[in-house]
């Protein structure tokens, strides 16, 4: 079992077949050996035979390889990477319904500028502020938002890609 | 036998037709889902079908009743074809098939799945499930059988197109029984069997399937450096899993053991890969395991492990486990290097090749290790543990002595789960591979019966011989049927002790002698008139006196499954034994070792 003290967030890739019962599968495989996944993104590749998920597990380095050998087992997986210490791209993207008024609807707005992040719709009494990049970025803007009050909040867990260049010079 | 030639009679109306369907190629191209799952069992080559039939999987047993090239043993609960598919499988040495219905014969397969999931056994499951537009919508019988089997299978099936069943029949089959062998569920609506396909051209090339691959190399330079450790080691031991078997490395291995004169401990699943008279053999490891075995490991400083999972029961407390030792770990499953114990020289490939390797790579070497050899001894010495008790009583291991002196050596040995289980493993001497079925992983209560009756139809000219309790013996007694229908001469010897022994020893150990809910002896009928009831041989033995002459007359009936149940001492326990918790080293004696 991992100690508390080197428990890290480690992000993998892995490519799967895109067929029913898959998803299923695979996390019923992460609940039942006890791994701590902290996030799972799952989406169609270009080729829709397959779909690509990003997986964030939490642990140490043993518990790492563990959860890359029991997947690299399953048969519906194609690959698994461990992008610790590749260079990799890294995005989340979070949907977040802020309570606004007329007053201060402006300076949420100009919040959200600073981020980068849009406007996703406006209402009576509320904006919805569409935040992409790394969690590190998302995080820290929904907790400037706090103050205005959040009233729901989505993200999709963070997906991630490595860096085509990094793939060339490895070869 | 009976079965078969009832069926006999049956596909000889049938034999006209099928000759016509091959004779024109065009009408055997175009088939249902049901023909083609057939075919392509027969397509492997399989003879024998374990299972119970039921509506959803009717149009495949319509089809299998025209096979005349599949036997089916029906069986009298699907758990029971599950196991006597898995021991099939372990005897055989090739995938045991097994056929439920959808629904109630699904999810009675289960615990047969998990157990050869948990023992790596090569089974497929192919059941039937509701058609299509009903899935999902709790229709009668319907379970979510992929769903249920995703934990305890290598890898399982929806078919939900007919086209698709001879491809998956065939990955099914290839799955099942290359790199660690596995179990693999099959679900059949029943519109995809008797839907319409054509059978693919060509032949099937079982490398070309997308996200699976056997590695056929292991790293040479592990080896070498495994070779040149275990060369030097002063104090080393090989601990031997159930992968010898499977692999077929027991003269590779032998070859290694004698060049360094090592010594061999085994686990539960091991025994028998080498044979258990060859003086290089220490013993079972383990909470049962033997002194010298336990001993050795903690003393060692070199252990080679291969073909074992070094789980719970092998390594008592994992912090404990051969302290002192640098560990090499040969398996085929890259998945078991670090999952328990980090090895120093991981080495992932097949045993018999990988040991072949080592063996070439000790050509020069010679044994030294003469001093540790009369350590062990001493261990051996010390830690023999005494039989003791007079004739009136009958102790449960002077039964297995008995039986192991009046079997043949090819007997097969199938037990249950408990206290008889660890009597054969410690006093039975298994001398080959695959000659004891038991329950390692799972741990399944009621296995060892119908494990028996797989057994025995897998191996018709060897004796078989169930070792087994009156708690195990009564989980799937049913399955006397089943026997009895085949006319198959299984022995059955119930060490009767009217409690579920191994839980009523650790209350006596471990909970002070609470015994709770683990005396049974209250309404458990005569298992020798309940035996004539169904139709087989029934033989009662209370005293040692009448031990050899009952068990002879229970070997030498031919007829059909013999029980004998033996009233053995009921207060006797297992031993020796390692604490839970407690290093493997600190092992008690006995009752008033603890």
């Amino acid at each position: 079992m991992p100690k508390q003290e080197d428990e890290q967030l480690h992000p993998l890739t892995a490519l799967v077949k895109n067929e029913s019962g898959v998803l299923s599968r695979l996390s019923g495989l992460f609940a039942r050996r006890g791994f701590n996944i902290d996030s799972l993104a799952v989406g169609e590749t270009d080729d829709p035979k397959y779909s690509r998920m990003s997986i964030i597990v939490k642990g140490d380095r043993d518990v790492l390889d563990q959860v890359v050998k029991q997947l690299n087992k399953q048969v519906d997986v194609i690959s698994v990477k461990d992008l610790s210490t590749t260079s990799h791209v890294e995005r989340e993207l979070s949907l977040i319904k802020v309570h606004a008024t007329t007053e201060n609807r402006s300076e949420i707005i100009e919040l959200a500028d600073i981020f980068r992040a849009k406007v996703a719709d406006v209402g009576k009494d509320f904006v919805i502020v569409e935040a992409t990049g790394n969690a590190d970025k998302v995080e820290a803007l929904e907790d400037l938002l706090e103050e205005f009050g959040i009233e729901e909040i989505a993200r999709t867990g963070r997906v991630v890609l490595e860096r085509a260049e990094k793939k060339e010079s490895d070869r | 036998m009976a079965g078969s030639q009832k069926k006999e009679k049956a596909t000889t109306a049938m034999k006209e037709r099928t000759e016509e369907d091959t004779e024109s190629g065009e009408m055997e191209k175009k088939m249902s889902g049901a023909r083609a799952v057939i075919k392509g069992i027969e397509e492997q080559g399989t003879e024998v079908i374990f299972g119970i039939i039921g509506g959803a999987i009717m149009p495949i047993y319509d089809e299998l009743g025209k096979s005349e090239k599949i036997r089916h043993v029906t069986t009298t609960h699907e758990q029971g074809a599950a196991h006597a598919a898995d021991a099939y499988a372990r005897v055989k040495g090739e995938p045991g098939i097994v056929f439920a219905t959808s629904g109630p014969g699904a999810s009675n397969l289960m615990t047969g799945i998990a157990n050869a999931y948990m023992d790596s056994s090569p089974v497929i499951g192919f059941t039937g499930q509701v058609a299509t537009p009903l899935i999902g919508q709790d229709s009668f019988q319907e379970v979510d059988v992929r769903g249920m089997s995703d934990p305890i299978t290598k890898h399982n099936y929806l078919v939900m197109d007919p086209e698709d069943v001879p491809s998956t029949v065939r990955e099914a089959y290839h799955l099942a029984q290359t790199g660690r062998p596995g179990p693999i569920m099959v679900d059949l609506p029943k519109d995809v069997q008797t839907g319409e396909l054509t059978w693919p051209d060509g032949k099937y090339e079982a490398d070309e399937f997308e996200g699976y691959e056997v590695d056929d190399g292991f790293d040479e330079a592990s080896v070498s450096e495994l070779a040149e450790r275990l060369a030097s080691a002063e104090n080393p031991v090989v601990l031997i899993g159930g992968g010898i078997g499977h692999a077929g490395a027991s003269e590779e291995l032998m070859q290694v053991v004698q060049k360094l004169q090592l010594p061999v401990a085994s686990s539960l699943m091991g025994l028998g890969c080498i044979n258990s008279h060859d003086p290089h053999f220490i013993g079972m490891v383990g909470m049962h395991g033997s002194g010298p075995a336990n001993k050795a490991i903690a003393k060692a400083d070199f252990l080679l492990a291969v073909g074992t999972r070094l789980d719970d029961r092998i390594t008592g407390n994992v912090d404990k486990f051969a302290p002192h030792a640098e560990v090499a770990h040969i398996d085929i499953d890259p998945a078991e290097m670090g999952k328990i114990v980090q090895p120093d020289i991981p080495v992932v490939g097949d045993a018999k090749k990988v040991l072949a390797r080592l063996r070439d790579e000790l050509a020069g070497e010679k044994a030294d290790i003469d001093g540790w050899w009369s350590e062990i001894k001493d261990w051996f010495d010390r830690y023999t543990p005494e039989v003791g008790g007079d004739e009136s009583v009958l102790k449960p291991q002077k039964v297995v002595t008995a039986l192991n002196e009046l079997t043949a050596e090819e007997t097969i040995v199938t037990t249950g789960v408990g206290q008889h289980q660890m009597w054969a493993a410690q006093y039975y001497e298994f001398t080959r591979p695959n000659q004891l079925i038991t329950s390692g992983g799972l741990g399944t209560m009621g296995f060892g019966f119908p494990a028996a009756i797989g057994a025995q139809v897998a191996a018709p000219d060897r004796p078989v011989v169930s070792i087994t309790g009156d708690g195990s013996f009564q989980m799937n007694i049913q399955e006397l049927t089943t026997a009895v229908r085949e006319g198959l001469p299984v022995t059955v010897v119930v060490l009767r002790n009217g409690s579920l022994g191994m839980v009523r020893q650790w209350q006596q150990l471990f909970f002070e002698n609470r015994l709770v809910e683990t005396l049974i002896d209250d309404g458990t009928p005569s298992l020798a008139k309940v035996t004539e009831a169904y139709g087989g041989k029934g033989i009662t033995i209370a005293d040692e006196k009448g031990l050899k002459s009952g068990l002879e007359e229970a070997l030498n009936y031919q007829s059909g499954p013999s029980v004998v149940e033996c009233f053995v001492a009921e207060e006797e326990n297992v031993f020796p034994m390692v604490p839970a918790g407690a290093a493997n080293e600190d092992f008690i004696m006995g009752e008033n070792d603890a």
